[in-house]
């Protein structure tokens, strides 16, 4: 296969990321190096992914001649892993054959870094790196995607203060749009405009995104849609007609992209068809619900590895025989439409059980839970009663009674 | 192809003073390889003579991705004078140690960075017994991160200091007990002694080593091993002095 295109077409001078005047300050700070060791050792490029951060440092090391080295978020976890590679890289002159002798060490996702569970450590990740800024004989630049993330903390607001700050912000489609021309036309392809700005709308300003999505797309006469209810619907109607097998439909499940808790109600809203075999359908229900078993332990132990058997079992209902004789519309699930219905009543009910919560000092969730259905049948068999907890919680019983409809 | 235990546990130590994996090269003459650490600031250039095998076969030539980590866990089993058998596909390296056989999987070399070792002209050098260079080393270990070769028209010093001015070492190599001594320039520059000493301790078949110093510029050593049949390049970057 070709290489990468986000690589083959990653840009070598500042200028060609069209950055505009963010590639002064970067450039500027860099001046400051060749000097001397500056105020502020570190650059800190921010925004959101494909913007250009990474590659704004790889070309201003190749502007500099400085020699390039990239640790990124899983790198550089703890204290220590810092302190041995970055750090200890940074105090000294690169061994490669660079003309500048300087290299640019540039630490990647450093708003990821947690400051817990580091084993065994008085200081984390961020101080490690707040550390490396102070004695740095070396460019750093920081990466990161959401400044905020990075901010939190005093550690993270000094790891600011001690850097340039440059933003960098989404691409405009229209940037976007001009860059995939430049590369059909440099890989001798061709893509229809229509399609080339439906695939810069759709990155929503990610570079690599789009650029990604242009390789991917391949076919160019028949460009696929990337419609993620219709994929589910072609996967539930392979199961239910039976069009595909076992390995196939649970591939495909895995790629889809979509949160296996929200396929799992598109499966079961779908199944659903009258004059099927009763048992098959029984048997369906029975191994949804063991998936549904798994779909629940992962989200209280956050074992994610355990989707996997959950997807197993979702897709192995194409054994069954579930078509039905009469053909059925695709269904939304029921279960997100209801909610959506009873938001309104749900509201009602959080306000109640929090009133009531307060005064009894139970937490809202109890209260939700465990004691509404008897404080509404005693307000309805005793009214003194009723009067007294209308006045006491400011509640009106009309109101309360709206939620058992 | 067939070689001591010895040999290639050696050639595994000095690898590991860098990086956990190497792309290394059997070529006609012998094996090659270079690394260079994550940080970019050491360099080994290492090269074992076909001699050094009791057996070397090769088919035209072979870039291998190897898991030197996992070799040394193979070595662990072996006594010092055992033959090990190696053999290579393109996917997996055996080793055959008596009736033990182990398989390890290969890295694709094309993912693994192979230096280009830097020209670099330095005034200075010395040549001397292997066994001078590593006292002054260790002597610094417990003391300082860093270790400061000092040159002058009669003498090489190889001096560390500690958290206070009276914690000090200091080696002195005079021009007498070296076996070479080429010197145009005074010249001083400091170097990460961790890595120092982890590449001195490295070399268990050498005698001699030659060490060429400049002023604030990178270190070369080398040295033979395996008695001749094999050579080790070391460059280590200086520490960039407070300006």
């Amino acid at each position: 296969m070709d290489a990468p295109w986000v690589e083959k077409y990653r840009p070598n001078r500042l200028d060609q990321l069209r950055r505009g005047t963010s590639v002064d300050i970067i450039r500027a700070w860099a001046r400051k190096w060749e000097g001397g060791v500056p105020e502020k050792r570190g650059l800190l490029i921010y925004g959101p992914p494909g913007t250009g951060k990474t590659s704004a440092a790889i070309a201003l090391a190749n502007e500099m001649g400085w020699d390039y080295i990239e640790f990124n978020a899983s790198d550089i976890r703890s204290r220590s892993s810092i302190n041995d590679t970055a750090l200890r890289g940074s105090l000294y002159s690169t061994i490669s054959e660079f003309s500048g002798r300087k290299k640019l060490i540039v630490l990647d996702e450093v708003d990821s870094l947690y400051e817990r569970n580091i084993d065994g450590g008085d200081m984390g990740g961020k101080s490690a790196i707040s550390n490396l800024l102070d004695k740095t004989m070396n460019p750093v630049i920081l990466i990161a995607n959401n400044i905020y993330d990075l901010k939190s903390g005093t550690t993270g607001k000094s790891i600011a203060e001690k850097c340039e700050q440059v933003e960098f912000q989404r691409y405009r489609s229209i940037q976007i749009l001009n860059i995939l021309k430049e590369i059909c036309k440099n890989e001798n392809i061709f893509c229809s405009h229509e399609k080339l700005s439906q695939i810069a709308e759709n990155s929503n300003g990610d570079m690599r995104a789009a650029i990604n999505d242009l390789q991917g797309y391949g076919d160019f006469t028949a460009p696929q849609e990337r419609d993620i209810t219709q994929n589910i619907y072609n996967i539930i109607s392979s199961i239910i007609y039976r069009k595909d097998t076992f390995i196939n439909l649970r591939n495909d499940i895995i790629n889809l992209g979509e949160d296996p808790n929200n396929f799992i109600l598109y499966l079961l809203e779908n199944i659903y068809s009258f004059n099927s075999n009763v048992e098959d359908y029984v048997k369906a229900l029975e191994t949804i619900a063991r998936a549904d078993l798994f779909l629940g332990r992962v989200g209280r132990r956050m074992n994610y590895s355990l989707w996997g058997y959950a997807t197993d079992l979702m897709a192995s209902t194409v054994f069954f025989n579930l078509k039905g004789e009469k053909y059925l519309k695709f269904g939304f699930p029921s279960l997100i439409k209801k909610m959506s219905q009873l938001k309104k009543f749900r509201a009602v009910r959080e306000d109640f059980a929090y009133r009531t919560g307060r005064y009894t000092h139970k937490s809202t969730a109890f209260m939700n839970k465990e004691t509404l259905s008897f404080i509404y049948q005693i307000m309805n068999r005793n009214k003194e009663i009723r009067d007294n907890l209308e006045r006491i919680l400011g509640l009106d019983f009309d109101e309360i009674s709206s939620l058992y409809l | 192809m067939k070689v001591d235990a010895k040999t290639i546990r050696e050639f595994s130590n000095i690898i590991i003073t860098l990086v956990p994996e190497a792309r290394v090269d059997f070529k006609p003459e012998g094996l090659f390889s270079k690394v260079m650490d994550p940080a970019h600031v050491a360099m080994i250039a290492l090269e074992i003579n076909k001699e050094a095998f009791q057996e070397y076969v090769l088919d035209g030539e072979e870039n291998l991705g190897m898991d030197i980590d996992k070799m040394r866990n193979v070595l662990k089993l072996s006594g010092p004078n055992d033959i090990i058998d190696i053999k290579f596909d393109g996917k997996k390296i055996s080793f055959k140690l008596g009736n033990l056989n182990v398989s390890t999987p290969l890295i694709d070399p094309s993912s693994l960075t192979t230096p280009k070792i830097p020209t670099i002209e330095l005034p200075n050098k010395i040549v001397t017994d292997i066994s001078y260079l590593s006292t002054g080393i260790k002597a610094a270990e417990g003391i300082a991160e860093v270790v400061t070769f000092n040159i002058r028209a009669e003498e090489l010093k190889i001096y560390s200091k500690g958290e206070t001015d009276s914690e000090t070492t200091e080696l002195t190599i005079p021009k007498s007990m070296a076996k070479e001594f080429i010197y145009t320039s005074d010249a001083r520059s400091s170097f990460a002694l961790d890595y120092l000493s982890k590449f001195i301790r490295s070399l268990e078949s050498s005698q001699e080593i030659s060490i060429s110093v400049g002023n604030d510029f990178p270190l070369r050593m080398e040295a033979n091993i395996l008695n001749g049949k094999g050579r080790v390049t070391f460059l280590l970057a200086p520490r960039i002095e407070s300006i």
